[in-house]
């Protein structure tokens, strides 16, 4: 049961971050259509979502927490 | 002294614990990302110095959004199989890493699309830059799918479980910076203008 909660947690996150991802994706765009001189803004969207692959997806907190036994 | 990356002497590394073992793997893994971001950087400071913040008018802006969006899907899909075979779900685990290189091959096909039907030449800045990214990343991509095939292959024979699921993981990390790397990609290509 527990195992099950966990799995379903881990699933709904999964879902959720891709949805955030295909947002800013959405206003990456829209900025890219909209505003002239948009460097800026769009450096400051990629580096969000490569954070949030890095931090949700990638797990890389994990470098600097103990790791469990086993694999 | 020759010594690990952890500080203990290099005999000792034979008899690290599978904990340890996983620590060490980790930080290789993540080392091999780091050198490779500097590799896609130096591509990326490049466009910028060859072509500027120009990009062509005709670019296929619709194949583009649409090669993302696969991309990000297919970083999801990695995510649940790695999920999944955490919780000991080897089924739902191999059912999403399927899923994961077929999008995978989706997004290279659209790369192919891109290039065959691209409106400006390798000759100009912007295609130098263009081809030599897209070429790049597609054959990290196309790595990428060989390295998620091999691991599907030996999670379907029982080598990968919830207790021994670091190839898996390994994997899909790469797939996951693999994505990274196009995240920044995509708008230096195709949306940016100064």
């Amino acid at each position: 049961m527990n195992e099950e909660r966990k799995e379903a947690g881990a699933a709904r996150l999964g879902w959720l971050v891709f949805a955030a991802l295909a947002v800013l994706t959405a206003v990456e765009y829209i900025v890219a259509a909209e505003v002239g001189r948009n460097l800026v803004p769009l450096l400051v969207i990629a580096v969000v979502k490569a954070s949030a692959i890095a931090w949700y997806f990638m797990h890389i907190v994990a470098l600097w927490r103990a790791p469990e036994e086993g694999h | 002294m020759v010594a690990t990356p952890l500080g203990e002497p290099l005999h000792a590394a034979w008899h690290l614990s599978p904990a340890r073992r996983l620590r060490i793997n980790q930080a290789g893994l993540w080392l091999f990302f780091f050198s490779e971001s500097f590799l896609f950087g130096a591509l990326l400071a490049a466009r910028f110095y060859l072509a500027g913040t120009e990009r062509p008018a005709h670019l296929n802006q619709l194949l583009g959004l649409s090669i993302t969006s696969i991309l990000l899907a297919s970083s999801v899909t990695a995510y649940q199989s790695e999920a999944a075979i955490k919780q000991g779900y080897i089924g739902r685990s191999l059912a999403f890493l399927a899923a994961t290189i077929a999008l995978g091959l989706v997004f290279v096909a659209g790369v192919g699309v891109e290039w065959t039907t691209a409106e400006f030449g390798i000759g100009e800045p912007y295609g130098t830059a263009f081809f030599a990214m897209t070429g790049l990343h597609a054959s990290h991509v196309v790595s990428g799918i060989v390295i998620l095939g091999l691991v599907y292959r030996l999670c379907a024979r029982g080598r990968f479980s919830k207790e021994r699921s670091w190839g898996v993981e390994a994997a899909i990390k790469y797939w996951h910076f693999v994505d990274v790397v196009w995240v920044f990609f995509y708008p230096a290509l195709y949306l940016v203008s100064w």
